[in-house]
């Protein structure tokens, strides 16, 4: 029965879930949705702890990710070429300009600072990236880190222009700790973040020559959608955005930069400033609906709801003074998201497939962050990096042949015993070091599988189907796996990791 | 592993109905069989003979340097621009006309002008030119003003807008565009789920080689699995694509590896690549966009060798390509195209190498060419310190002709607005 606002009206939609709905399939859903994967013990651990404590233990506290320590290694390194830069004393950082001084073929300093700080910054923003991902993937921190993507996914930065991973870092850990606060306080705080202002040219934008990028932005994408507002409304919002500037890796306001004369925005006039300008957006009826949209369309289903059900939506999250946290409580607990025609139905993002495979699998996320990033890049994601300001599109853009097989090739990856004598010096250093920290767990090797080629193929194909397809439609593949374990000519484990490959290859896995 | 059940899934269209027609059941299939399947079973007629014109998209990743790939020999102020990496022995080029020549490493290529069969577009650029590698190939692919920004690629516009109520493309089993870099490129991004198919990453190495990297014993169970009800709109949707791509999977390995050529090509990524695609032309696929990648062009330092080593490359290729065409008797059917995000600045930095620049000459290929030789002036090198070039030929005039001549379809409707259309194809 499709969704009719006449026959279920939008206030019956967002009220809470009839406790006699709670069963362990919803809850399947709903970890499915704020997290990365439903594994048969967080199934049955949500379901029996129920809704509100489950998504207390969500959103109700942030639970700080610590900047890896590459991170401040690399802020120590960058002010030392930048005061290298400034003084021509000798170089921290010179490593290719030793191997051009070998070859024969100097570069000037200055030149070499800037290949210097541009490879250290590739390198620890990989680093960095790996570092998220083991920390996201941890279960109790995954619903806190799906919201901080989605919030990412609207407050864009990208590093490809960016650049610097502390400021990405830093950019990102921004909305992971404010997202108990109200989404207008959040809008305002990433007006100072300095990522964001580099990202949308804020600090070019001066009296007398304002830049538009990011007026543009925050009316288009972060807050009212294309529709809401005039151009004249851009321009003058962009006057009262200038001045803020980064000083010191802090986003400041600085007074002489700033436009002091009266804009006018929305029909309402006035000497405003950047938290102004925040404000009356938030008067706006457009702002109650556009994160809820936004909101929906990465948690819920890729189309968008009759209006009348966003409307009602818009309007319960202003009661809870625009809050992100009460937002995800909203819709988690009503009793349309957990209608049947939105279960199974949404595509995962290569972030959630890749650490929904660990989370699955019971692996570590790979300590080899080279690897990891091509591999997530390959499937059309790069962490911290959307292609542009309007984010990832998502649904049916994350799948064409390229990213299937990329899908494809990372499972086979995760299901190919590591050999370590075929591995680099730095790369057998760096599985030791995680050995030695007990996150070296990367692939599925035969030891794993042993336990379940123990058991009957009836047993298999259950185990393997209950356990990571949550979608309805697996009798056609139970029925393939029986089939195929029928080969008698093969050696059984070898049988039992043929079918979990195919399986988590399968289009069925890639819903969730 | 059973040999008969990895055959199951069929590798050609009439394979694919024979076999529907032997056993599986058409109408239980056709809520998630592949596209080519129920679009022609629904129409009941066999796929049309398309328009055959091909066009090849070879990008020069990182900001292919102009001047020194077409060098205005005639201007001396060439020569102040840059002290050390100007090619000195004029003799040593390949003359195009009285003001520029084609630098030392491509005689091929200049060869091929002689015959009209390739030629330069002059300072091919766009208003207001972004500098950041990112954003700027960003604006060529998706074909926007420097300040808009598209999601969909020029070539996906295309594909979207000509193949609009299925009448082309849906009865069509090979991919709308295939692309030999790891990633799809943008240029390829559409609205409408399109086809596409890469020909990197599975495709390296020869069949040895692959056998043993690839020990893919488990393909025929996730045959089985493309097969089944994966359930709901989305479901469908990943069955369609992966169907679709296990299907082109086997069909273009097995012309990979069938494939016959008198002609050497380089053994570089880009020689290797050109010569899958024309593999894959001659085959008769009824792809019309192929997209190759050729990297190296962000010479910042060092620059003179290594950019002629890659211009080296790239003449010996595109040329092998061509010859490669015409010895199928295809020389006239497809069009190759070259193009970068932006040229490098016309004065050489400190480091003997060049800075991210504008505008940029274009390499247009085809024994299908109305005018080869050069189109548009030599640029003008009378610029202040640290000038740069001024672009005289849109990008998207480029586009716009290739669309209208080449593709057949209106440009406007690609584009969103009009660009004055260049001689180079009639």
């Amino acid at each position: 029965m499709p969704l009719d606002p006449t026959t279920f009206s939008p206030m019956q939609a967002w009220s809470p879930l009839k406790a006699e709905d709670w069963n362990r399939d919803a809850a399947r859903h709903l970890l499915h949705r704020i997290g990365f994967s439903a594994t048969p013990d967080r199934v049955e651990l949500t379901y029996k702890q129920g809704l509100q404590k489950t998504l207390n233990d969500a959103y109700g506290v942030v639970r700080p990710f610590a900047p890896p320590p590459s991170l401040t290694i690399y802020a120590q390194k960058r002010s030392e070429l930048m005061e290298a830069q400034r003084s021509g004393a000798p170089l921290p950082l010179a490593r290719r300009a030793a191997q051009n001084a070998a070859a024969g073929a100097p570069v000037p300093v200055q030149r070499q600072l800037a290949m210097d700080l541009n490879q250290l910054q590739q390198e620890t923003f990989h680093e960095f990236v790996q570092a998220w991902l083991a920390f996201a993937a941890k279960p109790e921190n995954s619903p806190q880190e799906n919201l901080t993507m989605f919030l990412g996914n609207v407050l864009v930065v990208a590093q490809s222009k960016v650049k610097d991973p502390e400021r990405i870092y830093k950019h990102a850990d921004l909305l992971r700790t404010s997202f108990q606060q109200s989404y207008p306080q959040m809008v305002k705080l990433v007006t100072y973040s300095p990522a964001m202002i580099q990202y949308l040219d804020l600090n070019t934008s001066v009296v007398g020559v304002p830049n538009e990028n990011f007026a543009r932005e925050v009316m288009e994408l972060f807050t009212l959608g294309e529709g809401h507002y005039t151009e004249n409304d851009i321009k003058e919002a962009a006057r009262a955005l200038t001045g803020i500037v980064v000083n010191n890796e802090e986003g400041t306001f600085a007074r002489r930069r700033w436009d002091a004369t009266t804009k006018v925005i929305f029909n309402k006039s006035g000497r405003f400033g950047a938290a102004d300008v925040v404000d009356l957006i938030f008067q706006e009826p457009a702002a109650r609906t556009h994160l809820p949209k936004r909101f929906l369309a990465y948690y819920l289903s890729p189309d968008a709801l009759p209006a009348p059900y966003l409307t009602e939506l818009g309007n319960q999250w202003a009661q809870q003074n625009f809050r992100v946290d009460q937002l995800a409580r909203l819709v988690f607990s009503s009793q349309l998201f957990y209608r049947p025609e939105f279960r199974g139905a949404m595509i995962k993002t290569p972030i959630q497939y890749y650490l929904g495979l660990c989370q699955d699998l019971n692996l570590d996320v790979s300590p080899f962050e080279n690897q990891v990033y091509q591999n997530l890049k390959a499937m059309g994601q790069e962490p911290f990096n959307p292609p542009n300001v309007r984010g990832w599109l998502g649904g049916k853009n994350w799948i064409n042949s390229s990213t299937f097989a990329a899908r494809r090739q990372l499972v086979q990856q995760m299901f190919t015993p590591t050999n370590p004598h075929n591995l680099t010096a730095d790369l057998q250093g760096k599985l030791m070091a995680a050995q030695q920290e007990g996150h070296g767990a990367i692939n599925m090797d035969n030891a794993r599988l042993q336990t379940l080629a123990a058991k009957s193929d009836e047993d298999i194909a259950t185990q393997l189907l209950n356990y990571f397809l949550a979608g309805s439609a697996t009798d056609a593949y139970h029925h393939d796996i029986l089939d195929y374990m029928q080969n008698d000519q093969a050696v059984r484990v070898e049988l039992v990791r043929d079918v979990a490959v195919a399986l988590f290859q399968s289009p069925a896995y890639h819903l969730c | 592993m059973n040999n008969d059940t990895h055959q199951r899934l069929p590798t050609t269209r009439r394979e694919f109905l024979r076999m529907t027609g032997t056993g599986l059941g058409l109408l239980a299939f056709s809520a998630y069989a592949p596209r080519f399947l129920t679009d022609a079973a629904a129409a009941n007629v066999p796929a049309p003979q398309k328009d055959k014109r091909i066009l090849v998209l070879v990008q020069l990743a990182g900001g292919n340097d102009g001047l020194n790939t077409v060098v205005p020999y005639a201007d001396d102020l060439y020569f102040k621009l840059r002290p050390k990496l100007a090619i000195k022995d004029v003799s040593t080029l390949h003359k195009l006309n009285d003001h520029v020549a084609l630098a030392p490493p491509c005689g091929a290529l200049a060869n091929l002008a002689k015959d009209g069969k390739f030629a330069v577009l002059q300072n091919v650029g766009y208003p207001n030119p972004n500098r950041s590698h990112f954003r700027s190939s960003e604006i060529w692919e998706t074909a926007s003003d420097a300040d808009a920004f598209l999601s969909d690629g020029w070539v996906g516009r295309y594909l979207d807008n000509c193949c609009e109520g299925a009448p082309a493309d849906a009865h069509n089993q090979d991919p709308a565009g295939i692309h030999s870099t790891l990633t799809q490129p943008q240029t390829f991004s559409s609205k409408d789920p399109q086809n596409y198919f890469g020909i990197s990453g599975n495709f390296r190495g020869n069949q040895r080689q692959r056998k043993r990297k690839d020990n893919a014993t488990y393909k025929p169970l996730l045959d089985e699995f493309a097969e089944a009800p994966a359930g709901g709109d989305m479901g469908n949707f990943l069955s369609h694509t992966l169907m679709d791509a296990l299907v082109t999977e086997k069909r273009v390995q097995q012309i990979l590896d069938a494939y016959q050529t008198t002609v050497t090509y380089p053994n570089g990524p880009l020689g290797q690549s050109l010569k899958r695609v024309a593999s894959l032309i001659a085959a008769g696929l009824e792809t019309r966009v192929y997209f190759c990648s050729q990297t190296g062009y962000d010479t910042h330092a060092n620059q003179f060798n290594n950019h002629q080593r890659l211009l080296g490359d790239l003449s010996d290729s595109l040329a092998a390509f061509q010859a490669d065409l015409e010895a199928h008797g295809l020389g006239q059917q497809v069009l190759t195209m070259t193009f970068s995000e932006f040229g490098r600045r016309p004065y050489e930095n400190d480091a003997q190498g060049t800075d991210h620049g504008t505008a940029a000459p274009l390499f247009v290929m085809s024994g299908a060419l109305k005018q080869g030789g050069v189109i548009g002036d030599a640029p003008d090198l009378k610029i202040p310190p640290k000038g740069d070039l001024t672009y005289k030929i849109d990008f998207r005039q480029v586009y716009a002709t290739v669309l209208d001549k080449w593709m057949e379809t209106d440009p406007k409707s690609v584009l969103g607005q009009k660009f004055t259309e260049l001689p180079f194809l009639g």
